[in-house]
């Protein structure tokens, strides 16, 4: 089955790696390509849909032609009971286009509703074609929204949004029931998403007011989930027994309390490596470049992105 | 041969992280709630119960009491965030201790070490 995943511009390079991981872990990929914001999966598998953060909208492929070829395509399309509309992206004068392969569709029986249609035929126009079929996903943004760092009874000031914590634990592949750790939990950004996705979310914190911080954002959105009191240098688990991990590493101040920052990188490499099962992956988010320190990991990913001024924040996916 | 360790827990996450912290030092055993946790108890006969309060069916203090009305040596820990709350009547039900969250993985094992020092004595 082939699907086209239309990819948030937030940033592409996260939006592609958190469908391919995902899709890897729910199933099986026959052949996959890239097309701007747009993604081509040829797939076999569970749904994993709901899970993603930086795609905006995915759609059941009927077929893929030219611009010119659309009132063909729209003749020979499969006519359900349902009421249906027809929306179009990226093309000039795409209302008109819509009306136009509505009336198609119009035509041959099919029953027209653009207020609350209960199947939508998409149409994508990229540069080089046109991609149409069936609409079976689109994010809901409001989720995002309600669970942002300032809605938390426990707030830490640059916690990670949740639309960028969701994506992380998504690139890490992490699944239901498997073992998701975020060594340095903060205020619970990562744990809170990895929680609703199903996972057995663990934290880990060096300081207890903010393990107590953490514990009481997860009680807010009565999320499963753990949080300990403990070192990321040092972690309390045995070897090879977690399944992804994703974290924020402390930034300028806070670093200082923890020790050195030469000390802290190269001692939770070394955990990292030392917990996660062989394969599994760890999303690192930091402000200073810290490949050498993750030598023995294979770097999958590695982004950047402009925080303010002084603050570049980058992101690295490393796998075991 | 490792002490056993019965976990009683119905969050999975959290029964998830004790197993994880305590699996090297002891053979772990583990119940999803009050109810599996009196019926295991006496073909498992683990050396320690770490027993959560909150739990569908039977919660951890109908389940403390039913398990030492069996086995009056039964060692149970209470292991809870929410001390305050039903803390008392833990210990009232025969808990020999409450642990409460967060704690260090150290700490739970030294509590759980000092208990079975003094069972032995």
């Amino acid at each position: 089955m082939k699907y086209l995943f239309y990819l948030s511009a937030d940033n592409i390079e996260i939006a592609r790696k958190e469908v391919l991981a995902l899709a890897e872990r729910y199933g099986w990929i026959e052949e996959y390509e890239f097309d701007g914001r747009f993604l081509l999966l040829d797939y076999a598998g569970g749904r994993f849909f709901d899970r993603l953060a930086y795609t905006n909208e995915v759609v059941r492929i009927y077929d893929i032609c030219s611009l010119s070829d659309l009132e063909q395509i729209f003749s020979e399309i499969p006519v359900y009971e349902k009421f249906c509309c027809v929306r179009v992206n990226g093309a000039d004068g795409k209302s008109s286009l819509e009306k136009e392969l509505g009336a198609v569709l119009w035509k041959r029986g099919a029953k027209i509703s653009v207020s609350n249609p209960e199947i939508v035929y998409k149409v994508y126009v990229s540069e080089s074609r046109c991609y149409v079929g069936l609409l079976e996903f689109v994010r809901d943004t409001k989720q995002f929204y309600l669970r942002r760092p300032d809605k938390r009874p426990f707030l830490m000031p640059s916690a990670i949004k949740p639309k960028l914590a969701r994506a992380l634990v998504n690139l890490t592949g992490v699944l239901e029931g498997e073992v998701f750790l975020d060594p340095m939990c903060g205020t619970g950004s990562f744990i809170i998403e990895a929680g609703i996705m199903g996972t057995r979310a663990i934290g880990i914190d060096f300081v207890e007011k903010i393990v107590r911080g953490c514990r009481t954002n997860l009680q807010h959105y009565s999320i499963s989930g753990e949080v300990i009191l403990g070192d990321a240098r040092m972690l309390p688990f045995k070897d090879e027994s977690v399944d992804g991990i994703a974290t924020d590493y402390p930034y300028l101040r806070s670093t200082r309390t923890a020790g050195s920052l030469e000390n802290l990188y190269s001692k939770t490499a070394e955990e990292f490596q030392r917990v996660l099962k062989k394969g599994c992956r760890a999303a690192v988010v930091t402000n200073i470049e810290i490949e050498n320190y993750f030598s023995d990991f294979k770097m999958e990913l590695r982004s950047e992105e402009k925080v303010h001024g002084s603050l570049t924040r980058r992101i690295y996916l490393f796998r075991r | 041969m490792k002490p056993r360790v019965m976990i009683v827990e119905d969050d999975l996450a959290v029964l998830e992280a004790l197993r994880l912290m305590l699996e090297d030092s002891y053979e772990v055993v583990v119940a999803l709630n009050g109810r599996e946790a009196i019926n295991l108890y006496n073909t498992l006969k683990p050396d320690v119960v770490l027993m959560d309060i909150s739990m569908p069916e039977i919660d951890g203090v109908e389940a403390t009491r039913a398990i030492l009305e069996k086995d009056p040596d039964a060692l149970i820990l209470c292991v809870t965030a929410f001390a305050a709350h039903r803390g008392k009547e833990m210990l009232e039900a025969g808990a020999r201790e409450i642990i409460e969250k967060p704690f260090t993985r150290k700490y739970l094992i030294e509590r759980i070490e000092c208990h079975l020092q003094k069972q032995k004595v």
